[in-house]
């Protein structure tokens, strides 16, 4: 039997002396979609910012892949296997999209080329603005250049904070379908939203999160009626 | 309460980039305190101990050999307390490395307790699913049970 991807363990985390997460434990199994939903302020960019290692949790434990990795640093997280994608994608507006891509061939044994043929093939639209500046791409084509990026890394665990936002729902709907297609690949995601619905859709196990704890957790089919009352303040 | 999905199959893939997550994750050190701080921790424990002890007998020895109290100043200072403060600071480095390997225990004896729990779990699975291995016929409780073992377990 395989450790799970991730575990959270009774994590406590927070901000100097305010704290955030109260005990929050949750599992998300190698290949799945682990959807973590919850209103403004409930603890999810928290949550990812401590699987990343940019936080340290006060108590409690987090694991990957059945490995103790509390404390451990970004970088040498995301060598291993363990890619974010941070809430306001995460691509540098002032290079091209194709030096976007370029910045990602740090890790040994990537060809710049392979790097590029891999996430044109992946993302069509990026191929046809490879030499427009990043900032200047629509929202949903930033979100393809974060996502192109994070690929280029053959992440294990991928962690997506609110890809949807400021997005239109049909940009939304098609991201969601790239995410889709990833778990058919094997990796595993945990992916913070707001936009339940269609997280929801994709998503193999999902929980709700309200301030600080997960109130809810289950099949998506059993919280999709729970998550407006969460979010409108009703106990879950 | 805890999000614990339960066990799903999983396909080649996911186990191939499974294993390969797994076993890049075990080489990394966690600020936590790995094995090298620990040993740097004893070390300095062991050599600032008997310099400090060292001092305060060159100290003392300073200020037995004379009357004078101007003469007998500088081995206080330099021997008695620069050595005191020596012994201290290395009494914590090595409080510090047996807290280390205190807490280092404790996580391997709940990975153990954890392992033996699912193997437990696995053989209730095995024998829910065959009632013949448990002799008598009696109704298999294990599913129930076992998801109720799950729930305590998560703390809910």
């Amino acid at each position: 039997m395989l450790a799970p991807a991730l575990e959270l363990i009774d994590v406590r985390a927070g901000y100097g002396r305010i704290e955030v997460l109260h005990g929050v434990s949750l599992v998300v199994p190698p290949g799945q979609v682990f959807a973590l939903l919850g209103p403004n302020g409930a603890g999810k960019s928290t949550t990812l910012k401590v699987v990343s290692g940019r936080l340290v949790p006060a108590a409690g434990c987090v694991h990957i892949a059945g490995s103790h990795v509390n404390g451990a640093k970004p970088n040498r997280l995301a060598r291993a296997g363990v890619c974010s994608i941070p809430e306001g994608r995460g691509v540098f507006p002032n290079l091209t999209v194709a030096e976007n891509l370029r910045m990602m061939a740090y890790r040994g044994g990537l060809a710049i080329d392979d790097i590029a043929e891999q996430s044109y093939t992946r993302f069509p639209v990026l191929g046809e603005r490879r030499t427009q500046l990043a900032g200047t791409l629509s929202g949903g084509e930033q979100q393809m250049l974060a996502l192109a990026r994070a690929l280029v890394t053959d992440p294990s665990l991928l962690l997506l904070d609110e890809i949807s936002m400021g997005l239109a729902p049909r940009i939304v709907s098609q991201l969601y379908d790239i995410v889709g297609q990833l778990a058919d690949e094997g990796i595993a995601l945990l992916v913070v939203e707001q936009f339940a619905k269609t997280a929801l859709a994709i998503a193999d196990v999902a929980a709700i999160m309200v301030h600080g704890v997960i109130t809810r957790a289950g099949h998506p089919s059993e919280l999709t009626d729970e998550v407006s009352a969460a979010y409108l303040g009703a106990r879950a | 309460m805890s999000a614990t999905p339960s066990d799903p199959p999983i396909d080649d893939q996911a186990a191939r980039r499974h294993t390969r997550l797994a076993s890049s994750v075990r080489e990394l050190r966690t600020r936590a305190g790995g094995a090298d701080m620990a040993r740097v921790l004893l070390t300095l424990g062991a050599v600032l101990m008997p310099l400090g002890v060292v001092l305060i007998l060159l100290g003392w020895s300073g200020v037995s050999h004379t009357t004078d109290t101007f003469e007998q100043t500088p081995y206080v200072v330099s021997g008695g307390l620069l050595g005191l403060a020596l012994v201290v600071a290395g009494g914590f480095c090595y409080f510090g490395y047996w807290q280390t390997k205190v807490a280092r225990a404790v996580r391997r004896d709940a990975a153990d307790i954890h392992s033996i729990r699912e193997s437990l779990q696995h053989i209730e699975e095995l024998l829910a699913a065959n009632p013949a291995l448990t002799g008598n016929g009696a109704t298999p409780k294990s599913a129930s049970s076992t998801a109720r073992r799950k729930r305590s377990a998560a703390g809910t």
